[in-house]
């Protein structure tokens, strides 16, 4: 793989996240509801109201919104938030933390989780094993987040109490930084795992099919009649080629683990950008919904690229150029 | 013979079906002596693969040994615990699969992939001895640059060079036992001849006896010792080479024997086994054979002969002392060869010539060109049959292409009954097709899953849209009986059929439109030993009858001598020599045929004399050569041959040599 070839790949995503921010500038401009009505509230004085439309540049035509808003963010300037009065972008970034270490746990955990429930499901396909993996990952797959989020707070944080209800930190944090590092850990665990409950069955499915295949080929065969161990005919030989579709499907769920995110955020209380989002649609503000549209659309599109990428890594056969 | 490292008795192997359990193997057994090699041979679902790999315990699921021993030194097998039969694979036993080029991990590097095999059965092994240990393994199969090759991806290697790698794998820990199940069927024949040549060099250094499965008697008459012929599950014959070569008493061996088109002796119809072989999940009782059987009586469907004696010589079949010796008797034998024939040619083809670009990138003005049919010129006349044959990648398969307009020549001229098939379009190109059909290699991919018989050979009737329903219902009637198929099988849908019959399919299709012209892209090589020999006469009968022209590529020289009255022989896009059969066959001038020819392995014991082993693989395509594109791998090439190439001259036999074989110099 080429430095070339990755920078031409990267130049050829820019249409399509130029793509996404047009419709969903176009969509919030059709979107019913002003800001400054949802800002000020609907008996303010006229005055104060023309004062804010013409701070914000709400009157101007609609193009020339989109031109200042794309002239801006080329220069890394999302515009100023209807609400808060500061950049969007600093807000945003404030919060972005949150959102990537629940959703960066979450993946972890379900290609962790998934892969291994796919292997132990295809090692015994047809049998009880297989039955109940199946069973469970697919429930967990059709039931909505949010309930299964509740659930999960109402048994394993009120009921039994192992984790808190709320928040990211404990009101009153340890003194030291592996007790604070714990703590956070204790409030990640249970939206982490809830966000990733989600995702355990694509990955676990992918897999076992994968897998399930590569173990009847030739090579695998090869491997057995040399007398390798089963576990590193499993793992080292058939695993390896079983896991490229797995891969390709964890870089298109990006964009799912980042809706679901907004969801477990308002759940459990984290402060990501999940929160940040509803409470900008509720305001109309702008500025900061844009922004996490852009940001979203981007992190989907460069994980759909590291994947592919990630492929010519794993595969030797795949020359890119 | 000495005392025996593998004992094999009573091994019964099933798999589960939707009618019961299909016995896959039944009562198998045999003694296999140190050093010793025993050929099995066998046709699809003979059960020579399930045997060699209940051998090695690794008979796939849903599949189980029923019953049996299989004793390795003294060892039964079969009681084993999975971690002391782990120790006797790959350490004890060696095994050799038949597809090199998916039988190594993908992914993996093949020097690694070597140390596997040496790690696992030594576990204190040092990291620099591993690797000193796969170099010279390496080195031994005869890979070239060994420390450099090692690191290399599968994909990178030749299906040759996979199948050295895949024989050094098996030998690495000195094994008692190799087993090799058909290593050379994917295989080119100068391939193979260097495959085997490393098999025996390897049988000797390790000194492990070998079981080698074949389909191809040739294959097991030059590797074997004793030989076991195997069918419908059972060994039918046992016996040692020159026993069961020169006495054959089973009737199916006698028929296979007799029905392999050969290069020597004389050409005309084969004597085919009549039917096909049996599906495993519905033997017929008792001998699996007799449906198919000459001398069959009552008796053989009711019970299994016995195969009798386990050393000697002996034969599963109660009329064993009416096998015939197999004569290829001269009753049969059509006219050795017509003469020059006086029409006018029928299919012209004109330095025709078709290359690829291979763009690096977008672009990219110095895109390397592939030459794949680099200057052709061939003509066909009528009632004639032309053998085009050579190596995979030699530019055969795109010639056919070409001329039938599947692939757009770059340049050069097609003319079938004086008209130019290169620069016709539309209605005028799909007039010409009826007269040129074509019949391809894989009965299997080349008919339409979702359609019936009888649409498969009607569609050519409909697209050309000049007969009524009732007409085409007739026609499609009178093509399946002119290759004898059933009408009971107009109904069916292709995945019922049987590669024989299906082969049958598309001759019926290709002759719908009564052609003059049948192009047959390897016709026969997917097909069992025993189907080719009825396809090769069926296609005999169709051109006495119909006076069709073929021309016939294929790469098994002995089926194109039974076939052709003239062979042109390809080599890298080429033409390198071509000439009436019995003159290039027995007196070839170029070093190449010569080498091809000697590269046939002879179904008979001792046969070989003089093989000329050719060196290194075909090299690929390349942009421009100087000089004779066979240079490379030549033996007899001199100094000129590197700097300038040889024309194709004379007539009626023409080569491209500069230093022709002396004989046929005359």
């Amino acid at each position: 793989m080429n430095a070339g070839y990755v920078a031409r790949r990267l130049l050829q995503l820019l249409p399509s996240i130029a793509g996404i921010v047009l419709v969903a500038f176009l969509l919030l401009q059709m979107a019913p509801g002003d800001p400054i009505l949802a800002l000020a509230g609907e008996s303010g004085d006229a005055e104060y109201y023309a004062f804010m439309r013409e701070k914000f540049g709400l009157d101007d035509s609609m193009p020339e919104q989109l031109a200042r808003f794309a002239s801006n963010a080329i220069r890394g300037d999302l515009g100023v938030s209807y609400t808060q009065g500061r950049p969007a972008l600093t807000i945003i970034g404030e919060r972005l933390g949150a959102t990537l270490l629940l959703a960066g746990s979450a993946l972890v955990i379900s290609t962790i989780v998934g892969v291994l429930a796919g292997v132990i499901a295809a090692r015994y396909a047809g049998g009880v094993r297989d039955a109940a993996i199946t069973t469970v990952t697919l429930s967990l797959y059709a039931a909505p987040v949010f309930w299964i989020g509740q659930l999960a707070l109402l048994f394993f944080a009120l009921r039994l109490g192992w984790f808190p209800t709320n928040g990211m930190t404990s009101p009153s944090p340890p003194d030291t930084a592996f007790g604070q590092f714990l703590d956070l850990l204790h409030h990640l665990a249970l939206p982490a795992l809830v966000l990733a409950s989600q995702q355990v069955a694509s990955v676990s499915r992918l897999t076992r099919i994968g897998l399930v295949e590569e173990l009847s080929t030739d090579h695998v065969r090869t491997a057995r009649a040399k007398g390798l161990r089963e576990s590193t005919v499993v793992w080292r030989h058939a695993l390896r080629r079983a896991l490229g579709p797995v891969f390709t499907v964890i870089g298109a769920r990006i964009g799912y683990l980042f809706s679901g995110a907004v969801v477990v955020e308002i759940v459990f209380g984290w402060p990501g950008i999940g929160r940040l989002m509803l409470s900008a649609v509720q305001t109309r503000d702008g500025p900061i919904l844009l922004g996490i549209f852009l940001l979203v659309s981007t992190a989907v599109v460069v994980a759909n690229l590291i994947t592919d990428l990630a492929y010519g890594t794993v595969d030797p056969r795949i020359r890119y150029r | 013979m000495t005392q025996s490292v593998l004992s094999v008795k009573g091994l019964r192997v099933s798999f589960p079906t939707p009618d019961g359990r299909a016995r896959a193997v039944q009562d198998v057994g045999f003694d296999l002596g140190r050093g010793e090699t025993l050929g099995i041979v066998g046709e699809s679902g003979s059960g020579k693969t399930v045997t060699a790999l209940s051998i090695m315990g690794l008979v796939p699921r849903p599949g189980e040994i029923e019953a049996g021993s299989i004793e390795l030194n003294g060892e039964n097998l079969r009681r084993l615990g999975e971690r002391r039969l782990r120790q006797v694979r790959g350490s004890e036993i060696g095994m050799i699969f038949q597809e090199p080029m998916t039988s190594l991990h993908p992914t993996l590097r093949v020097g690694f992939q070597i140390a596997e095999a040496i790690r696992a059965h030594d576990g204190v092994i040092s990291r620099e001895e591993v690797r000193a240990r796969v170099e010279s393994l390496l080195d031994r199969v005869g890979i070239p640059d060994a420390r450099t090759r090692a690191d290399e991806y599968p994909h990178t290697w030749s299906g040759g060079m996979l199948q050295r790698a895949m024989i050094a794998m098996a030998v690495a820990n000195d094994p008692d036992v190799l087993i090799a199940d058909e290593p050379t069927t994917a295989l080119d024949v100068t391939i193979q001849a260097q495959v085997l040549e490393v098999l025996r060099e390897m049988r000797t250094e390790t000194g492990a006896a070998l079981i080698i499965i074949s389909h191809d008697l040739g294959v097991i008459a030059e590797m074997s010792d004793r030989i076991a012929v195997m069918y419908g599950g059972r060994i039918v014959e046992t016996g040692t080479l020159e026993e069961v070569f020169s006495r054959p008493l089973h009737p199916y061996t006698a028929g296979l024997m007799a029905s392999i088109p050969s290069l020597e002796g004389p050409v005309g119809s084969l004597p085919s086994i009549p039917g096909r072989p049996p599906d495993i999940a519905q033997l017929p009782s008792g001998c699996s054979f007799h449906p198919r059987c000459q001398l069959a009586q009552e008796v053989c469907a009711s019970s299994v002969p016995d195969l009798g004696s386990r050393d000697g010589h002996g034969a599963a079949c109660f009329f064993s002392d009416s096998v015939e010796r197999p004569v290829q008797s001269s009753a049969n034998v059509l006219v050795a060869q017509r003469e020059r024939i006086p029409t006018p040619p029928l299919l012209e083809v004109d330095d025709l010539r078709v290359h690829y670009k291979e763009r690096r990138r977008l672009f990219d003005r110095r895109a390397r060109v592939a030459r794949a049919v680099d200057g052709i010129s061939l003509t066909v006349a009528e009632g004639e049959t032309l053998g085009l044959v050579g190596e995979s990648g030699c530019g055969k398969t795109t010639t056919a292409r070409a001329i039938l307009r599947l692939v757009e020549p770059t340049s050069g001229h097609v003319r079938f009954e004086g008209r130019d098939l290169c620069h016709t379009e539309g209605s005028d190109l799909r007039r010409l097709r009826r007269d040129i059909q074509a019949v391809f290699q894989d009965p299997f991919g080349s008919l339409n899953p979702r359609l019936t018989v009888r649409k498969i050979v009607a569609s050519p009737l409909e697209i050309q849209g000049e007969m009524n329903r009732a007409e085409i219902r007739e026609r499609v009637r009178d093509l399946l009986e002119l290759v004898s198929l059933g009408q009971e099988l107009e109904d069916r849908y292709p995945a019922a059929l049987s590669g024989g019959q299906r082969q049958r399919v598309g001759i019926a299709r290709a002759l719908a439109l009564e052609p003059a012209m049948l192009v047959l892209d390897e016709p026969l090589s997917a097909l069992d030993v025993s189907i080719q020999a009825q396809i090769l006469n069926l296609l005999r009968d169709l051109q006495d009858r119909l006076g069709l022209s073929y021309l016939l590529i294929a790469h098994d020289l002995a089926a194109v001598r039974h076939l052709a009255n003239r062979v042109a022989v390809m080599y890298l896009g080429k033409i390198v020599e071509s000439g009436f059969r019995d003159e290039v066959y027995s007196h070839p001038a170029h070093p190449y045929t010569k080498a091809l020819l000697s590269a046939v392995p002879v179904p008979r014991p001792g046969a070989r004399s003089d093989q000329i082993v050719l060196r290194g693989d075909l090299p690929e395509i390349g942009d421009r050569s100087v000089g004779c594109r066979f240079a490379s791998r030549c033996y007899r090439a001199e100094a000129r041959c590197l700097e300038a190439e040889p024309e194709l001259q004379g007539e009626p036999h023409a080569f491209a040599c500069f230093f022709p074989l002396a004989e046929t110099v005359s």
